[in-house]
């Protein structure tokens, strides 16, 4: 009786210890569902998390969730019963927006999208018509499959091999839909397909079974990637096979470690946002300015948002360096904070959706 | 005498066990979070997540008190979920639903069926059933998310959460606590060969056992696919821990047998519930409240595990 009372007393005491979280005591709240670690880009996320803090006044918690859809619910839900003032979300499917709506309706709880635009048009409808709705930030997502798909296709690349998120996955599926294109510009065929990967050894297994049974493969296309480490896998597949000459990979997205991918010689082109964590810096600071009361708006006047994310590609070694050298960097800040302050509405009134996405188009690192 | 009366005092925390850790919850997370733990948000939030793993446990409490286990319970309301979606677009929303169940039930028959005719453990047996079933779900959605019919979100509603969990309440406590089959089914975990002896069935009661489980994960499905509108690969892949750590922080004993209480899995959902929302309002991290769950689990492992009483779990 007596142990396991001390058991308990035990358990009691060291969950205690460990609540290391308090009720906050910030002007407002804001919840993004990504890792405050892990990779650089999650790292500079915090570090400009923080300075948004120092600069507005807010609390930015790093809430990890699973980026599936029951995941994103359970963000939602418990985010909002937490009482946050504001979220952004990385939706996995449109199906999940009209109870996230509901939800943060109900609780007066400003939220936006990073990372994804709305594609079903009844759902996109519905959701826009939300005043706690702020809009979304996105890269383009049709050009990124293309561009990757038009790179191979120049490069004399004939048979490839993908990975992607399960279908459905409305990022990946638009990519695809780009590469698609390519594929018929250029006559290539996509010879075998791997997806929904939850670990590094998932893209193991498939490069193997890529190469052995295709072997006259130019390329694996990673489209999209949500597990960390996956580059690297393919990478360390190819050179046990030994095609390392004959068989490239090619990315969506800049990989964590891409000066050594580059320098293994098989990573050959990435193409991506500058920064993982641009663009929901950019949702954020949307959000900030709506729970401020003070929101961007567009041209005719209305609330909801949409701004497009700069990408570009790296082709070599040289340019992946003088990349990481800037954004290898975990303690880099995207914006200086007269920029930031110059971003919030109360501070400049002539800052809307236009003039933000002029920000990001002329933005350069460093 | 002492002997017995170590005993007694085990079998007494045994039982207060579930109702100190839910009362410790309570008290430590209404006290940190400045009573934010019962605003009408955050019971809410309790009332979802609640939900799956009440019925969950439910079912997982009539498996322990045979002495059996279901690990293919998440798959299974995973399979259910995507057929529900599958038959929801293909025909309607309202066929969907029946459809659901149905699937549940008939992987549940199966399931029972592996266990009381072949005479494979029921862990064994289930964990296979979990690899199937993590495949067939791949196949029916072609390694794809499905989108539900949008009005079916509209079947997600607060009065069906609420009818949903005092009837797993209710009917859990009768058929339990109430009924001749509770009592055998009680008595089977206790010793099967006894039951066997007494004329009585014992694998009938296990195969009816092992088909309400899987109605329950088809209705689960169900409720899955009208909360997210959307059918998945990972859908239900975290009702089988959350379930099992309800299970064991209701102090439901694994090996079966007449102290199995439904009461327990009440207890231990509102725990955990509880447990997970306080966190939350902490803002505790994940990796934090991974951690406290991992080791609130040992605890209650520790405390649940009827030593004396033990033998192999089939």
């Amino acid at each position: 009786m007596k142990k396991n009372v001390l058991a308990t007393m035990t358990t009691a005491a060291a969950a205690a210890l460990l609540l290391a979280g308090s009720v906050s005591a910030a002007d407002f709240t804001v919840a993004i569902p990504l890792p405050e670690s892990g990779i650089t880009s999650f790292e500079i996320m915090r570090t400009n998390m923080d300075q948004l803090e120092e600069l507005t006044g807010g609390e930015f918690i790093n809430a990890l969730a699973d980026l599936t859809p029951d995941g994103t619910l359970s963000f939602v839900e418990s985010q909002v019963a937490a009482g946050v003032d504001g979220l952004i979300i990385i939706p996995p499917s449109d199906s999940i927006l009209p109870t996230v709506t509901t939800l943060c309706e109900e609780a007066g709880v400003y939220w936006g999208i990073s990372m994804r635009s709305i594609t079903n048009p009844d759902i996109k409808e519905m959701v826009e018509a939300s005043p706690y709705y702020i809009g979304n930030c996105y890269e383009d997502e049709y050009a990124s499959g293309y561009n990757c798909g038009k790179w191979m296709g120049e490069a004399g690349y004939k048979k490839i091999a993908i990975i992607s998120q399960a279908k459905g996955d409305t990022t990946c599926d638009t990519r695809e839909e780009g590469l698609a294109q390519a594929c018929e510009e250029y006559g290539m065929e996509i010879v075998g397909e791997s997806r929904g990967h939850s670990q590094a050894s998932d893209a193991t297994q498939a490069t193997e079974s890529f190469l052995a049974s295709n072997a006259d493969l130019d390329a694996i296309f990673v489209v999209g990637s949500a597990v960390t480490g996956e580059h690297e896998a393919v990478i360390k597949a190819i050179q046990d096979a030994g095609r390392e000459d004959s068989v490239s990979l090619v990315t969506v997205d800049f990989p964590n470690d891409m000066v050594a991918d580059f320098e293994s010689g098989i990573l050959k082109y990435s193409f991506g946002p500058f920064c993982l964590t641009y663009d929901p810096e950019i949702a954020l600071i949307k959000l900030v300015n709506a729970i401020k009361e003070t929101p961007l708006t567009t041209a005719d006047g209305s609330t909801v948002t949409s701004n497009a994310m700069k990408v570009l590609g790296i082709d070599n070694v040289e340019d992946a360096k003088e990349y990481v050298e800037v954004l290898g960097n975990p303690a880099y800040l995207f914006f200086s904070d007269d920029e930031i302050n110059n971003m919030m509405v109360w501070n400049n009134p002539d800052m809307n959706e236009e003039a933000l996405q002029e920000i990001v188009d002329n933005y350069t690192i460093g | 005498m002492a002997k017995t009366d170590t005993k007694q005092n085990k079998i007494s925390f045994q039982n207060i066990f579930p109702f100190l850790g839910l009362a410790l919850i309570l008290v430590l997370f209404t006290i940190l979070t400045q009573g934010k733990l019962f605003s009408r948000a955050a019971l809410k939030s309790t009332l979802n997540d609640g939900l799956y793993i009440l019925m969950g446990t439910a079912g997982f409490t009539f498996l322990c008190a045979e002495g059996e286990m279901d690990f293919s319970i998440g798959y299974n309301m995973g399979v259910s979920c995507a057929v529900c979606c599958l038959v929801a677009n293909a025909v309607n929303i309202y066929v969907a639903v029946p459809a659901a169940i149905l699937t549940g039930i008939v992987i549940g028959l199966v399931n029972g069926l592996i266990v009381t005719k072949t005479h494979i453990m029921s862990m064994i047996a289930t964990m296979g059933m979990m690899f199937i079933l993590q495949g067939l779900v791949l196949v029916l959605l072609n390694g794809s998310v499905l989108q539900a019919p949008l009005t079916m979100l509209k079947m997600y509603t607060d009065p069906l959460k609420i009818f949903l969990l005092i009837a797993t309440v209710v009917l859990g406590y009768l058929l339990l606590e109430k009924t001749k089959f509770g009592r055998v089914a009680k008595a089977v975990g206790a010793c099967p060969e006894a039951v066997r002896q007494t004329g009585i069935n014992s694998d009938r009661i296990k195969l009816i056992t092992y088909i309400i489980v899987g109605g329950i994960c088809g209705i689960l499905g169900f409720v899955s696919l009208a909360r997210t509108g959307s059918a998945t690969n990972s859908t239900g892949g975290t009702l089988m821990f959350n379930a099992l750590c309800a299970t064991l922080m209701g102090a439901v004993p694994l090996t079966g047998g007449p102290t199995t209480k439904f009461r327990g899995a009440v207890l231990g959902t509102l725990t955990i519930s509880f447990l997970v929302t306080g966190m939350t309002l902490l803002r505790i991290s994940a990796t934090n409240q991974q951690l406290i769950k991992g080791l609130i689990f040992l605890v209650a492992v520790g405390v649940s595990f009827d030593r004396k009483n033990m033998k192999v779990i089939k």
